[in-house]
C-alpha cells in the first residue's frame, strides 16, 4: 500500500511505498556543468577507492557522460522517460507520473528496468559527440548554441525518496537517518537486481562475484570526518561542492547548497519528474537549447540560465560562492562573502577556505629591457 | 470456503485477503480473472490428493546414498509428481516482466500475483533414506540451461522448503509464517557451474587478475562471501515469511544437479538427525511436509517470481524394517 509524500521537486504530493520522514540533515552537491572538462578524475578517483576488485569490474560509481549521446547504462535516461506517460509541468507542479505512481498502477513499487551488461560496458560511448552538424564555415554567436554537447557528471543522488530502497522486497537498502545517505546492507542483500532496475539513474550495480548489488556509499567514512567525497574533493574542474540541504521551508542564506538551490534556484535536480527528490542539483549548462534543458532538470531552468549568464557577473555573494568551489578538502557548511573574498566555514565553525573573487593578476610589459627579450606572456 | 483455501490462507494476511475476495458485498467489481484465481488456488489446494493421499513416501534403502542423479539406487523408485503454479511477485516486479493482460492479482496491499496462463514445469519427486541420510531427487523440464548469476541474467535453481513445526496447518506454505519459521534448501546451477570450472560469465565479462586487485576485494569478500563455502552448490536458509530469509549458521546441506534431455534432476542430501533449532528434522517412520520451488532464469525468474506448489505435500518416512523383516 503506497503512502503519501511531499516532494517539493515537483511541487506535490506523491505515492512512495513507504513514509516521507527526512533525516537529520541530508548529504547534498551542487555540480556546475558549465565548468566539467571531462577528465575522469573523479572517475577514477572513485574507483580506485572503492571498485577495483573482482566482479567490480565494469563498475563505475562516478561516471561522466556526452549529452545528449552518452549514457552509462547507455540510454537510461531515455528508456526510463519512455516508461512514464507523458506529463508536462504546471506553475511549477509536475502533472505526470513519477516511477511510483506509474509502478503503482501494476502492483508494483517502482517502474523501471534492468539495464543487459552490453549497456555498461562502454561508459565513454557518445563522448564528445555533438547535436546537431556543423556546416562549412560555420560561426557560434551567441547563445544557445544550434550545435552543442556537455558533459553530466553523475553519481548516486542520495534520493529523499530512493527507488532502490522502495524496490527492494528483502530491506537490504536503507537510508541513514544522519546524514540521509542511502546504502545496501551487503549482509542482507541477496542480489535480486530489484534495486537496479527500481532506481530510475541506474546507480546500483551487481557485483556478479560476490552475488550481491552495491552503490555509491558517498564516502561516508570521509564525511564522518568532515570531508568531501573523493569524487567530489579530487575533481579538477572544481564543478563540485559538497554540504546538507535544508527542506526549502527551512532554507538558510548561509548554507552554501541551500543558497545555491533553494534561495537562487540556480543548481536544480536531475529529472525531478522521476519523483525520488534526488539530492545532487545541477547548474545548467548554459549553451544547451532549453527544450532539452528543461526535460532534463525541470521547468526552473531557463531562470537558472538567465542568473547564469547574466546576474554572476554583478553579483558578489553568488560570484563568491562559484569560485569556493573546490577550494577546500572539507566540508562547507556555512559560508559569506565580505569585500570580495570568499570565507567557507566547516561543521565546527572554523574556517577553512578563503578564496578572492577576483585573482590578482600582474601585467607585465611586452618588452623586457633588461633581458632584452619580448615576452610571449604578460600575464 | 473448503479446507484446503483455509489453509492457505494461514499465510500472512492471507485470510483477509482470500475472504475478502471471496464477498461480492466488499463493494468491488469482481473481475472474470480473479474469480478463476480463487477457483484455481480452489482446485490447486484440492489437488493436494493427486500426489497421492499418502504424498511423498521416503523410502528406505541399506545402501549409501550420493549426490549422483544417475545412481542407480534410484532404479525403480517411484517418482511422485507434483503441480506449480507460477507467481510473479510477492512484493515488487520488475517492469517489463509481465504483460499485464496476463497479471492476475488479489486486490489491494496483496503480496502474491499469481500468473495462470503462463505454463510451469512439472517436477518429479524420488526419495530415499537409510537411516542416516535421506535424499530427495527432484527432476523437472527446463528448455534452458541457465548458469549465470550477471548484471543482467539470472540463474536456474530449486529450492525445497519443510515446515520446522509438524502441522500443516502451523506455517505458511508460501515461504513460512510470523512464529512458524521454515528451512529452505536452495540449490544454484551457477554455483555448481563455478564448482565444475565451468564459469561462463568470464567471456562476457573477464575478472581482473594480479596486481590491479585491490586488498579490499580480499577483505570483503572474506566478510560477505558469496557461496557458504568454496565448494558450496546449495544454501539453507530459515524463513517466516517473504522477506524474513536468513542464511543459517550451520550450513549442512549437500545438493547436485544434472541437465540431460530437456530436463534437470537435482539431488540434495542431507543427515536426517540435526542438532540445529532451525533444521527440518526427519526420522525413520516419521513424517513431514515438503514445498517446491523452481526458478527460470531464462525467464527472468528470481526472488519471488518463480513457480511453486501452492500447498503442502505430505512426506512419510519408511521406518527402518526390523532385522530379518
Ligand atoms: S573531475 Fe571534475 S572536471 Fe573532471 S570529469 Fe570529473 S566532474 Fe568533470
Ligand atoms: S540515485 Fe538511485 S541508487 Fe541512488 S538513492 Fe536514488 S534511487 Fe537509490
Ligand atoms: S561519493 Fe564516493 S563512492 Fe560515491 S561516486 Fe563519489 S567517490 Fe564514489
Amino acid at each position: 500500500m503506497m503512502k503519501e509524500v511531499y516532494n517539493w521537486q515537483i511541487g506535490r504530493r506523491m505515492k512512495y511505498p513507504y513514509e516521507g520522514k527526512r533525516p537529520k540533515r541530508q548529504f547534498a552537491a551542487v555540480f556546475d556543468t558549465n565548468k566539467c572538462i571531462a577528465c575522469q578524475t573523479c572517475s577514477v578517483a572513485c574507483k580506485t577507492t572503492w571498485t577495483s576488485g573482482r566482479g567490480q569490474e565494469y563498475m563505475y560509481w562516478n561516471n561522466v557522460e556526452t549529452k545528449p549521446y552518452g549514457g552509462y547504462p547507455q540510454a537510461w535516461d531515455f528508456r526510463v522517460l519512455e516508461m512514464l506517460p507523458a506529463g508536462g509541468w504546471k506553475d511549477g507542479v509536475y502533472t505526470g507520473k513519477t516511477i511510483f505512481e506509474k509502478a503503482e498502477e501494476q502492483k508494483k513499487k517502482a517502474e523501471g528496468y534492468l539495464p543487459a551488461l552490453e549497456e555498461w560496458s562502454y561508459p565513454n560511448i557518445g563522448e564528445d559527440e555533438i547535436y546537431g552538424t556543423v556546416e562549412q564555415g560555420m560561426h557560434i554567436e551567441g547563445l544557445p548554441h544550434p550545435v552543442w554537447f556537455f558533459y553530466l557528471a553523475r553519481i548516486c543522488n542520495h534520493c529523499t525518496y530512493p527507488g532502490c530502497l522502495a524496490s527492494c522486497p528483502r530491506q537490504a537498502i536503507y537510508k541513514r537517518p544522519e546524514d540521509g545517505v542511502v546504502l545496501i546492507d551487503q549482509a542482507r542483500c541477496n542480489g535480486y537486481k530489484e534495486c537496479i532496475a527500481g532506481c530510475p539513474y541506474k546507480k546500483p550495480m551487481f557485483n556478479a562475484t560476490t552475488g550481491r548489488s552495491e552503490k555509491c556509499v558517498a564516502c561516508y567514512p570521509k564525511m564522518e570526518q568532515g570531508i568531501q567525497t573523493q569524487c567530489i574533493e579530487q575533481c579538477i574542474g572544481k564543478i563540485r561542492i559538497q554540504g546538507w540541504i535544508s527542506p526549502p521551508e527551512k532554507a538558510e542564506e548561509d548554507n552554501p547548497i541551500d543558497y545555491l538551490v533553494h534561495i537562487r534556484k540556480l543548481a536544480l535536480p536531475l529529472y525531478p519528474q522521476f519523483g525520488t527528490e534526488p539530492n545532487v542539483y545541477y547548474i545548467p549548462p548554459i549553451h544547451v537549447p532549453a527544450p532539452f534543458l528543461r526535460q532534463m532538470f525541470g521547468p526552473g531552468v531557463e531562470e537558472a540560465v538567465r542568473t547564469y549568464r547574466e546576474s554572476v557577473p554583478d553579483d558578489p555573494v553568488l560570484k563568491g560562492l562559484l569560485v569556493m568551489f573546490g577550494s577546500s578538502p572539507e566540508i562547507i557548511s556555512r559560508f559569506r562573502v565580505k569585500a570580495d573574498v570568499a570565507y567557507g566555514y566547516n561543521g565546527k565553525g572554523k574556517l577553512v577556505a578563503r578564496v578572492p573573487t577576483t585573482e590578482p593578476a600582474v601585467v607585465r610589459k611586452h618588452y623586457d629591457s633588461r633581458l632584452d627579450v619580448y615576452r610571449i606572456d604578460i600575464t | 470456503m473448503n479446507r484446503d483455501t483455509t489453509h492457505l490462507a494461514d499465510g500472512p494476511g492471507m485470510k483477509e485477503r482470500v475472504n475478502r475476495v471471496l464477498t461480492p458485498s466488499s463493494g468491488r467489481r469482481l473481475w472474470p480473472g480473479l474469480v478463476t484465481v480463487i477457483l484455481t488456488l480452489a482446485i490447486f489446494a484440492g489437488t493436494a490428493p493427486s500426489h497421492g493421499e499418502e504424498g511423498i513416501r521416503v523410502r528406505y534403502t541399506s545402501g549409501a546414498l550420493t549426490l549422483d542423479p544417475d545412481d542407480p539406487v534410484w532404479d525403480g523408485v517411484r517418482a511422485y509428481p507434483v503441480r506449480l503454479t507460477v507467481l510473479e511477485a510477492a512484493g515488487p516486479v520488475r517492469g517489463t516482466s509481465v504483460p499485464r493482460e496476463s497479471m492476475i492479482h488479489l486486490p489491494e496491499e496483496t503480496e502474491f500475483i499469481f500468473n495462470l496462463f503462463e505454463g510451469t514445469p512439472e517436477p518429479r519427486v524420488k526419495a530415499l533414506h537409510n537411516g542416516r541420510m535421506m535424499a530427495i531427487m527432484v527432476t523437472y523440464e527446463d528448455g534452458t540451461v541457465d548458469t549465470e548469476n550477471s548484471p543482467d541474467s539470472f540463474r536456474d535453481s530449486l529450492a525445497l522448503l519443510f515446515p520446522l513445526s509438524l502441522s500443516p496447518h502451523a506455517s505458511s506454505p508460501l515461504m513460512g509464517a510470523k512464529g512458524e519459521p521454515v528451512n529452505i534448501w536452495q540449490w544454484r546451477a551457477d554455483w555448481q557451474a563455478e564448482v565444475q570450472g565451468l564459469r561462463g560469465l568470464d567471456v562476457r565479462q573477464p575478472l581482473t587478475e594480479g596486481v590491479g586487485l585491490s586488498p579490499v576485494d580480499m577483505v570483503l569478500k572474506a566478510r560477505y562471501p558469496g557461496r557458504p563455502s568454496s565448494d558450496a552448490t546449495a544454501v539453507e536458509y530459515v524463513a517466516e515469511g517473504f522477506g524474513t530469509l536468513t542464511r543459517q549458521t550451520g550450513q549442512d546441506v549437500r545438493a547436485w544437479g544434472r541437465y540431460g534431455d530437456g530436463r534437470w534432476s537435482v539431488v540434495f542430501l542431507r543427515e536426517m538427525a540435526s542438532d540445529d533449532p532451525s533444521d527440518a528434522r526427519f526420522r525413520p517412520g516419521g513424517k513431514t511436509y515438503l514445498n517446491i520451488a523452481v526458478w527460470d532464469g531464462g525467464r527472468g525468474n528470481v526472488d519471488g517470481r518463480k513457480s511453486i506448489s501452492l500447498t503442502w505435500i505430505p512426506v512419510t518416512i519408511d521406518p527402518i524394517p526390523r532385522r530379518g523383516e
